[in-house]
């Protein structure tokens, strides 16, 4: 069963996301926080990264800088859930070699093509 | 072998005081000219007659008047006249500037005079002096801080602004481009970055709108323009204006979208993706109430957002309140 670890600091977005992915085969996995995330992922190793960006403490960039800059991490797929639109923000996400970015609102089923087709 | 030189008879003179350019004279201590070279008629356009007529007091400018008659008192003492200028009146009612060199005669009581009309001369003058309090004006009435520099790096003007901006007191302000680049580079937050003043040669026709971040945290722009005569670069104008301002609005207004942003696109999400979800897919009756219920307090949510940045909107322009 492949692991998807889900970081948002909103607890209806965590709902969100884990209702669109929970029927499929998947193990989810939450984080409420970046620090929380970095830890998660460092130790859990999953499959699959949703990263919201802002989030309290550690942003969801700085989490995918840091897993990107550890070996062992820096494979992971990261689909980023963002509310910045801007086009330089779109810019930081492709620099940082994120597999895609949804801007919020985003579709559920959209979402779930993403999840599918990076762990495909 | 010795050459002597031999004074020229007066016969031999008349040819020069008849060709002269410039207007030659005798005036006795009377108040009139006894004899006029023809130049007199060329640059006032009387005839010799008329000129001889009336005393000679009668065609200077009245404005001129008293120190034209200080200055013959002077030389019915004895005294040369070695640069005086007056005006004479034309036929057309105009004036020229004349140029007066003169030495008296104290016992024939008559005055040698030699005048140059220097009218045009003074005429570029008059013109240079308003383009200068132009120039000057105009510096000093802009909001911006502007340094000219020449071809050989000199410093030829500058206005008060630019000093305020740069924090230069006037007395410490360097001579010369490489005093004053130093001067600035001290400024500037990092030593390496431009400021404006780089050598003539390595700068394109025309700079604008170039960042200087300074240590002091303020934020200048810089433009330059080349000082250019028959098309060859003599110097440099370059001007500072100040945009700390400017860039911080830039950015809390950048800061307010974002934050803006975020705060709206977070319940819309609720609501976009709950909805879809229930239109997509079967749910039992327990979770499509959680759902709602998720949507509903959303919805309540954006409501209440929307109406605080209302408030928000309506502080900052003084608005009628309008209800949602």
């Amino acid at each position: 069963m492949k692991k998807i670890l889900l970081a948002d600091d909103e607890s209806n977005l965590r709902t969100l996301v884990h209702t669109t992915l929970e029927d499929s085969e998947y193990e989810i996995l939450e984080a409420t926080n970046g620090t929380e995330a970095l830890e998660m992922a460092k130790k859990e190793r999953p499959d699959l990264l949703v990263l919201d960006w802002m989030m309290p403490g550690l942003s969801g960039i700085e989490v995918a800088k840091l897993l990107r800059d550890d070996p062992d991490t820096a494979d992971i797929p990261i689909i980023m859930l963002t509310a910045r639109g801007q086009e330089k923000d779109r810019e930081k996400v492709k620099a940082l070699g994120a597999y895609a970015y949804l801007l919020k609102p985003f579709s559920p089923l959209q979402l779930l093509e993403k999840v599918r087709d990076a762990l495909r | 072998m010795k050459i002597a030189e031999i004074p020229p008879t007066p016969a031999e003179l008349d040819p020069f005081f008849t060709l002269s350019l410039d207007l030659l004279c005798i005036a006795g201590f009377d108040g009139y000219f006894k004899r006029l070279n023809p130049a007199w008629e060329k640059t006032l356009g009387f005839t010799r007659e008329e000129i001889l007529s009336r005393p000679w007091l009668d065609f200077v400018h009245p404005d001129d008047r008293d120190k034209t008659i200080a200055e013959a008192q002077k030389l019915a003492t004895g005294l040369d006249t070695v640069s005086f200028e007056n005006r004479y009146r034309c036929r057309d009612g105009t004036y020229r500037w004349l140029l007066w060199t003169v030495t008296p005669g104290i016992e024939k009581k008559l005055l040698y005079a030699a005048a140059r009309d220097i009218t045009s001369r003074k005429m570029i003058e008059e013109a240079l002096e308003k383009s200068v309090s132009l120039l000057t004006a105009t510096l000093e009435s802009t909001a911006d801080g502007i340094v000219a520099i020449d071809g050989d790096g000199r410093i030829t003007h500058w206005n008060h602004k630019f000093l305020e901006i740069w924090r230069i007191p006037e007395s410490n302000l360097p001579k010369d481009r490489l005093g004053l680049a130093a001067c600035l580079t001290d400024r500037v937050r990092k030593p390496e970055s431009r400021h404006g003043l780089e050598e003539l040669e390595a700068r394109p026709d025309a700079d604008s709108g170039k960042v200087i971040e300074l240590k002091d945290g303020r934020v200048l722009e810089s433009y330059s323009q080349p000082r250019l005569i028959g098309g060859r670069r003599v110097g440099i104008v370059v001007s500072y204006r100040d945009i700390t301002e400017r860039m911080e609005t830039e950015r809390l207004k950048e800061e307010f979208v974002s934050i803006v942003s975020h705060e709206l696109r977070t319940p819309l999400t609720s609501l976009r993706g709950f909805s879809e979800l229930m239109l997509e897919r079967e749910y039992r009756r327990s979770k499509r109430r959680e759902f709602l219920s998720i949507i509903h307090d959303e919805s309540v949510r954006l409501t209440e957002l929307i109406n605080d940045f209302l408030d928000i909107r309506r502080m900052e322009s003084g608005r009628q309140v309008y209800q949602l």
